[in-house]
């Protein structure tokens, strides 16, 4: 940064020379107390259960074995929770960033009648809900969506912190942009799929990424709405297994793992534990990096425009 | 398609009855149609599901209610047509039809938010009544204030509502300052790649959910199979029961919180410092500002903003913002003492033993508290800063 230019042409004096090393050594530590732990779940992931028996600590395996990762993907509910959360968390996204970048791109020049209506009427879901029953009923019995993935995705698909985002991209926008494309002969919808999405990749793609990453990590709606242990999305499951010590009705049987030999296997619980875990985790750390710039952005635009 | 509507000035009526006959007709119709709609709702939770004869209960309300939205339509079609109101209702017909599309593109969210979020709304009701599953929330009969009283009365409630605002202050208060502290320091950071280096792994923990969070506490402090505890038998230590101690219940969600939120947290504050004016580090330090000095009155008092936005945010929040976290960090040993604050409460209630009636009371009372510290955090705000959020 600037600042940092700034500073540098001029000598440092032994304090701040102290202070910089001091700062860097205390940041190396906070990475280190943050890394560690995903570490430590990969590591016990990967340990036999002789190994993880036998000794009385382990830092990382010295025989890493992937029988876990055999093991919950041979079952047939890790797959196929696998496959289910990946379909709804793709379903919510488009879903969710086509509803809500509509909604911004109709309300974002600010001449449309009734827009102060809209604007508020939007604007008390922020503050007021109807709470936990009164949504868990309206979904179950007023909607009949009990066991039902629409449950999971489509209750969350218009996110107000998320209008706000697409809203403040979409008013930066030079009105002349719409006006000249109207000229030229285009339509409303053309000027909207053609000029205005191409343009707001960025945004979108911010907005796609919080519904994602939420619609991942969310267990709480499945917990409520799902009955059904095959409808189950990764995050529940993991919490059944880890949370609650609940071992999931498919992986009760561990008899007749064989090793090439022909030798049972035994797992070790908290080893598939983890492991469940590190494959739960696993997307999300990932992709992560790539999608940083993104969320930074989003999160700036959000609350300096809230 | 296409409709022409004239276009040019309309000069203004002398007379303006047509519009007052307009307005007091709209007024009409709506009070008809709400009240209709509020006695029928009354007179259901009165008379209750067995003794319901819609003929003669229902009948008048739901006549009412029909009356007013047969003249809401009626009065709409009268502003479009009456040449008596072209001067009003032409610019609003006209900039209806010119703006069609727009409005057709806002239909989908403006029904969602209807469906999910006004819908419940009328649960709440919920909170006045005695539930009974064979009779609905409508037929339900009308307890006025019971639920509340019930819970009021009953011994958790003190120690829940307690346990609520003593975890939402203290975590506010433990868990604000420290991504502030963070990003000032991050900021004196000299190497750009390091300190990307840093943010990238300081937000990590902000995406992953406190399901898996969990899951790596378990790793390290389980009390048979942690490591952390592993570490400390071995060394002849005693284990520490960590996840399932009361005592220590609040520290885990200090520590937890900021070892998943305080990173991220970083982002609004290092955006609002990459913000500031070189040029006043560049006079404050030929003036002889040290680097702590320049901290304390260039960069503290310009992100002085985002803190505050940031505070109200979280104190308008305070009691029900780590649902998710207490959800998954309480145990058995915790669940019924320090760790039951309203919001579980509520689930315990209503999902666990089905009291439906109950839980939305005290989920009511819950969200009315939370918006009165809300409006109440922006006020003090606007009064201090002269700018508010909302």
């Amino acid at each position: 940064m600037a600042r940092a230019k700034a500073a540098h042409h001029i000598k440092a004096s032994l304090g701040d020379r102290i202070f910089n090393v001091c700062n860097i050594i205390l940041f190396i530590l906070i990475a280190f107390i943050i890394l560690f732990p995903f570490f430590n779940i990969f590591a016990i992931s990967l340990t036999s259960n002789v190994e993880y028996m036998r000794e009385p600590y382990i830092i990382w395996p010295s025989e890493p074995t992937l029988e876990a990762y055999k093991y919950i993907f041979s079952t047939s509910l890790i797959p196929r929770s696998y496959v289910l959360t990946i379909f709804i968390t793709i379903a919510a996204t488009l879903l969710s960033t086509l509803i809500t970048s509509m909604l911004a791109y109709g309300l974002c020049r600010g001449d449309l009648r009734g827009q102060k209506f809209f604007m508020i009427y939007l604007l008390i879901t922020m503050f007021f809900s109807g709470g936990l029953i009164p949504n868990y009923m309206n979904i179950t019995k007023t909607l009949g969506w009990g066991n039902n993935l629409l449950a999971l995705i489509v209750p969350n698909s218009v996110s107000v912190f998320n209008f706000i985002i697409v809203r403040s991209f979409f008013r930066q926008l030079p009105a002349s942009l719409e006006e000249s494309a109207r000229i030229d002969g285009a339509n409303e919808a053309t000027i909207l799929f053609r000029i205005i999405y191409p343009l707001s990749i960025p945004t979108l793609a911010t907005v796609a990424m919080f519904v994602a990453v939420g619609t991942w990590n969310s267990w709480f709606a499945a917990m409520l709405y799902i009955r059904d242990e095959k409808l189950f999305p990764l995050q529940l499951i993991v919490r059944n297994f880890v949370v609650h010590e609940a071992r999931p009705a498919d992986m009760q049987n561990m008899e007749g793992l064989r090793d090439a030999a022909g030798n049972r296997i035994f797992l070790n619980e908290t080893g598939l534990k983890m492991a469940c875990a590190v494959a739960t985790v696993l997307p999300m750390v990932v992709i992560y990096p790539f999608i940083q710039k993104y969320f930074e952005k989003g999160m700036t635009i959000g609350a300096v425009k809230g | 398609m296409h409709i022409s509507l004239p276009t040019g000035k309309i000069p203004k009526p002398e007379k303006k009855t047509e519009i007052r006959v307009f307005r007091l007709l709209l007024c009409l119709a709506g009070l008809m149609l709400i009240s209709g709609g509020i006695w029928y709702l009354a007179i259901t939770g009165i008379i209750g599901n067995k003794k319901w004869d819609f003929m003669q209960y229902g009948l008048k309300p739901a006549i009412l209610a029909v009356a007013g939205a047969v003249l809401l339509i009626a009065d709409l079609v009268y502003f479009f047509t009456a040449p008596g109101l072209k001067y009003w209702s032409i610019p609003v017909a006209r900039d209806l039809w010119k703006d069609r599309f727009r409005y057709l593109l806002i239909l989908p969210g403006l029904i969602v938010v209807f469906v999910f979020s006004y819908m419940p709304m009328y649960g709440i009701v919920l909170a006045f009544k005695n539930y009974k599953i064979k009779s609905g929330i409508l037929f339900s009969e009308w307890v006025g204030m019971y639920q509340f009283d019930r819970f009021f009365k009953s011994p958790v409630a003190g120690q829940t509502i307690w346990n609520t605002l003593f975890i939402g202050v203290t975590q506010l208060a433990i868990t604000f300052p420290v991504p502030i502290i963070l990003a000032l320091l991050m900021n004196e950071l000299r190497s750009t790649s390091y300190r990307r280096t840093i943010q990238t792994i300081i937000y990590l923990p902000h995406f992953i959910s406190w399901v898996i969070m969990y899951s790596l506490l378990f790793s390290l402090f389980s009390i048979t199979s942690g490591l952390v505890n592993k570490l400390l038998i071995s060394l002849g230590y005693k284990a520490v029961n960590l996840l399932s101690d009361p005592g220590k219940f609040y520290g885990m969600l200090y520590g937890t919180s900021i070892w998943k939120e305080a990173g991220w947290g970083t982002i609004i504050y290092m955006a609002a410092i990459a913000g500031v004016d070189q040029e006043m580090y560049e006079a404050a330090y030929l003036d002889g500002a040290n680097r702590w000095q320049q901290c304390l009155h260039i960069t503290l008092p310009s992100i002085a903003f985002s803190i505050t936005t940031m505070l109200i945010l979280n104190v308008g929040s305070v009691m029900g913002a780590n649902f998710d976290q207490i959800m998954n960090l309480r145990t058995a040993a915790t669940q019924t003492t320090v760790a039951q604050v309203i919001d579980t409460y509520v689930y315990d209630m209503g999902v666990g033993k089905g009291q439906y009636d109950l839980s939305t009371a005290i989920g009511l009372f819950q969200q009315i508290v939370n918006c009165i510290l809300l409006f109440l955090s922006n006020f003090v705000v606007k009064r201090m800063s002269g700018e508010g959020f909302f």
